[in-house]
């Protein structure tokens, strides 16, 4: 297993990966070649990164803090998000930085504000919780136990396993072959509107 | 009013919405991974090959500086090592053989019709062997015979 002291890079590059296309799937970005547009990182990319820190030394792993597979998935995760909130910075920038036509020079005041982000600038500017909630929804539309699980999650805010298990009346085995079914589903979803662009 | 969310704060709510819907890392085991990477067309073992390549690439650092490499790295190039690249030893060699057998296997499998004998190689001739058989019986059995070596051959063509 890959989650033992000695790992098997092999394993756990099949596992990662997997886990990184459901982060694309759930936010997203699964575009046709699983890139992150902009910064332009592939998927494939942020497993060889977090793969390297970890096998360098810079990602330390101890049993004490859960399985391997946890933390370098929450590596992983973590780098995607780094990465989408690099792009929304970059394209806000090219936004504000596109020079409005005017034959006046800008003040000297004017230009220092420029090299900084603005003050407000949030999250939502890359990632708004309406707009993830939405997509989520819209891909288990088809699938009644799906949408009932993400409902419990999103409108409800249900979020223990014990706790979701017994609102839907079901095993916890079961809660996990739903959240498998789930997985497998926003991946689908994702390939199918990756296919019409 | 919604308060406006500063950027770690919707990180953890997402984070959270996900770990409730779509599990934690470690729920992916490798059967389902490998059912994922299938769905999106993606050739693990190309991937390994990329992954062990930049590896590759970075160990070199260590390698120049005349530095060993760190435990984690040394194994990490070890199970990724493509089986395209040459063997090192008796126990890659045997590695290597032992994974062609298996992919050999594994396509018999998927495409059982590769691995049954075809049409032409059919034969009815034991009752030929038998004593005792009129003239009548033995063209009736020829003509039984016929009928199956076309149906046989009809088969094959359908396939």
């Amino acid at each position: 297993m890959a989650d033992q002291q000695t790992p098997d890079f092999r394993e756990l590059t099949t596992r990662l990966m997997a886990y990184g296309m459901t982060v694309f799937a759930e936010l997203g970005i699964f575009g046709e070649d699983i890139v992150i547009g902009g910064v332009g990182v592939s998927l494939e990319d942020f497993v060889s990164k977090v793969l390297l820190e970890y096998s360098t030394g810079q990602i330390k792993y101890h049993p004490s803090r859960g399985s391997l597979m946890s933390l370098l998935g929450k590596a992983l995760k973590n780098d995607v998000l780094d990465a989408l909130d690099r792009q929304a910075h970059e394209k806000e920038e090219s936004r504000s930085i596109t020079p409005v036509p005017s034959d006046e020079p800008k003040r000297k005041s004017e230009l220092s504000l420029d090299e900084f982000p603005k003050p407000d600038q949030t999250l939502e500017v890359w990632i708004d919780e309406q707009q993830y909630q939405e997509r989520l929804k819209g891909a288990l539309s088809e699938e009644p136990e799906l949408l009932e699980l993400a409902e419990l999650v999103l409108d409800l805010g249900v979020e223990k396993p014990q706790e979701m298990a017994e609102f839907l009346n079901i095993s916890i085995q079961e809660l996990h072959n739903r959240r498998r079914r789930l997985r497998r589903r926003l991946i689908e979803y994702q390939l199918v509107i990756a296919k019409k662009q | 009013m919604n308060k406006k969310l500063n950027k770690q704060e919707v990180r953890n709510r997402i984070n959270k919405f996900s770990e409730a819907l779509l599990g934690r890392p470690e729920d992916i085991s490798l059967e389902e991974a490998e059912e994922l990477l299938r769905l999106a067309e993606f050739d693990i073992d190309s991937v390994s090959a990329n992954l062990y390549r930049r590896l590759h690439k970075d160990a070199q650092q260590y390698w120049m500086a005349s530095k060993s490499l760190p435990p984690l790295l040394k194994q990490a190039l070890d199970n990724l090592r493509p089986l395209t690249e040459p063997p090192r030893n008796e126990r890659e060699l045997g590695k290597q053989a032992r994974a062609r057998v298996e992919r050999i296997v594994e396509a018999a499998k998927i495409f059982p019709v590769l691995s049954h004998t075809h049409g032409a190689e059919f034969q009815v001739s034991a009752f030929r062997n038998k004593k005792d058989m009129s003239k009548r019986d033995q063209s009736l059995l020829d003509e039984i015979a016929e009928e199956m070596k076309n149906e046989v051959h009809r088969r094959d063509k359908e396939k």
